[in-house]
């Protein structure tokens, strides 16, 4: 019995979202936009994330802090605060740090217990941020 | 419909009391007859079935084939034309791979549903677009009743594959007329049904129904998993070849050729889900014993005063999906509740004990069509009662409450 998942704070995230919406492109080259998205095929729930870069080098963001960052779509109250907390942290942080996130982290970050059948819901969000990695690669 | 007498019959109600299971569409519960078959199986005869020439080999391949004269009675046929698959979904893709991926030419069209569930969708999509085929789909009215399909049948149309009931709208399909009217446009239609919501539920005959094909779940009519059933009419099965080949499939195999079973046999290769099939008769006798008409009648009075009860209680907050008369529509209420997500609808009713289903019911493109990620599903069978329409609106209240 465990209704608990539903606390405060995580309604509060769900209810006003921090970071929500999309950044524009930037005029200027010292910053790169780069996003990511993923659906969750489990429900058709969809995140996607825009992150503004700021390079050390022109055209090479290989590490890079996180200027903004911002994420919209459509999803349960799990995947859209875990979507928001996750924002917040990785915000002003640098672009590396994504790659070592991991799903435990997110569990800490909601503080919440969160099932087996909720996992993918909450989870989305970290995915549609590693995706950024991959398509500032390519 | 006295339900006590029935729900003392199946051990996780008797057993969890405050449990509400609202989530039969996927998969029913199972009656204490069902399991105990499987349990007599296993402890009196639990040895494989046809090459065994002792006892409990003959008497296992005799109750094996009991179910087979069991289905076939059920649903009006004849036992020859009993294929016993795995579940629906293999029954669909045995169809589209052994019958129709030969006969398929570019050009050809294969009419299917906006409403299909993704099994008797996807087989059908992928096909056509393998061999250069057209997939028409039949769209949906506002009210979840598909729109004249006779539309999308043509001299082309090789396959007619269509549920006879939605497990997203409810919507009971006039199968008997649309198959009438597409075999008049068209009678080298193969008629195929998806018949996984009907079967458990109506009374289904398919003489009366003039189908060439139909596939269901025993696993959605209070048997076990891992059966499923492919009926066709016999001069349709002879058309089909066999998709696994194997033991138990064949007549006479030599170095260079083989010459194959009959019907259904041919369709049979390997060892099936013995247990399985033999405690499907179970479900079916029970089916039998309570009568088609008065699980049919009961389900239809609860869905009447679960929508009746879910507009009193919540008005424009939410709304169900699907045909509004009774008549139309099975056991299926699908519903979006505010602009609240179905996995916390579901996660909040859980949290009470209450069983639904959240998501896109393996139905993305009726979803896609309705404008919907996602929905919220209840569904009942003969052991629901008002009670568990009752619990469930607590339920939603608690959910409105939480996140409202
Ligand atoms: C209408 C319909 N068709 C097909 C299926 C697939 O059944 P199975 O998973 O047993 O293959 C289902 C089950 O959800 C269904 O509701």
């Amino acid at each position: 019995m465990s209704v608990n998942i539903y606390k405060e704070i995580i309604l509060e995230h769900w209810k006003n979202p921090h970071n929500y919406g999309r950044i524009p492109r930037p005029a200027r080259p010292s910053l790169k936009l780069v996003q990511g998205r993923v659906l969750n095929p489990s429900c058709g729930d969809e995140i996607e994330m825009t992150v503004l870069l700021s390079g050390s080098r022109i055209n090479k963001f290989d590490s890079g802090e996180i200027k903004e960052i911002k994420f919209q779509g459509r999803g349960c109250v799990i995947s859209r605060a875990s979507a928001s907390l996750l924002t917040d942290y990785i915000k002003g942080k640098d672009l590396k740090k994504i790659a070592n996130l991991k799903k435990e982290f997110i569990i800490k970050l909601l503080g919440v217990p969160i099932s087996i059948s909720r996992l993918k819901c909450a989870l989305l969000p970290l995915e549609a941020l590693k995706q950024i990695i991959n398509d500032k690669k390519s | 419909m006295n339900l006590k007498r029935y729900l003392k019959d199946f051990p996780l109600l008797a057993k969890a009391k405050t449990l509400i299971y609202l989530d039969s569409a996927a998969s029913s519960l199972k009656p204490a007859v069902v399991i105990e078959k499987i349990k007599e199986y296993y402890e009196q005869y639990g040895v494989n079935i046809f090459r065994g020439i002792y006892k409990i080999s003959e008497k296992a391949t005799q109750e094996y084939e009991k179910t087979r004269e069991a289905v076939a009675r059920f649903i009006n046929g004849r036992p020859e034309e009993v294929i016993f698959t795995r579940n629906t979904t293999e029954s669909l893709n045995l169809l589209a791979y052994s019958l129709v991926y030969n006969q398929l030419k570019p050009g050809d069209e294969i009419a299917v549903s906006i409403m299909e569930h993704h099994a008797n969708f996807v087989p059908w999509q992928q096909l056509a677009l393998k061999r250069g085929a057209r997939l028409k789909i039949i769209d949906i009215d506002d009210n979840g009743y598909l729109k004249t399909p006779e539309k999308s049948i043509t001299k082309k149309t090789k396959v007619l594959a269509l549920t006879y009931v939605s497990n997203v709208l409810g919507t009971i399909n006039p199968i008997k007329e649309i198959i009438k009217r597409a075999k008049k446009i068209n009678p080298g239609t193969i008629t195929i049904i998806d018949g996984a919501q009907a079967v458990p539920h109506l009374k289904v005959d398919v003489r009366d129904l003039g189908c060439d094909f139909l596939a269901f779940s025993s696993h959605k009519m209070l048997g076990p998993t891992g059966v499923g059933i492919l009926w066709g009419r016999k001069e349709a099965l002879d058309e089909l070849s066999p998709f696994n080949y194997g033991g138990e499939m064949i007549k006479e195999v030599y170095p260079d050729r083989t010459i194959f079973e009959d019907i259904p046999y041919k369709f049979e290769a390997g060892t099936p889900d013995i247990a399985g099939v033999i405690a499907f008769r179970a479900a079916i006798e029970y089916l039998e014993k309570v009568g088609m008409e008065k699980i049919r009648n009961h389900e239809m009075e609860l869905t009447g005063y679960a929508l009746k009860r879910l507009t009193e209680e919540f008005k424009s907050e939410l709304k169900v999906f699907g045909p509004k008369n009774t008549k139309d529509r099975g056991g299926v209420i699908a519903f979006a509740f505010q602009d609240f997500h179905g996995h916390d609808i579901a996660q909040i009713l859980a949290d009470e004990n209450i069983c639904v289903r959240a998501g896109h019911h393996c139905a993305m493109p009726l979803h896609q069509r309705l404008g919907l990620a996602s929905s919220a599903r209840a569904s009942f069978y003969l052991y629901n009662d008002e009670n568990d329409v009752e619990k469930l609106i607590k339920g939603l209240k608690k959910v409105r409450k939480i996140l409202g």
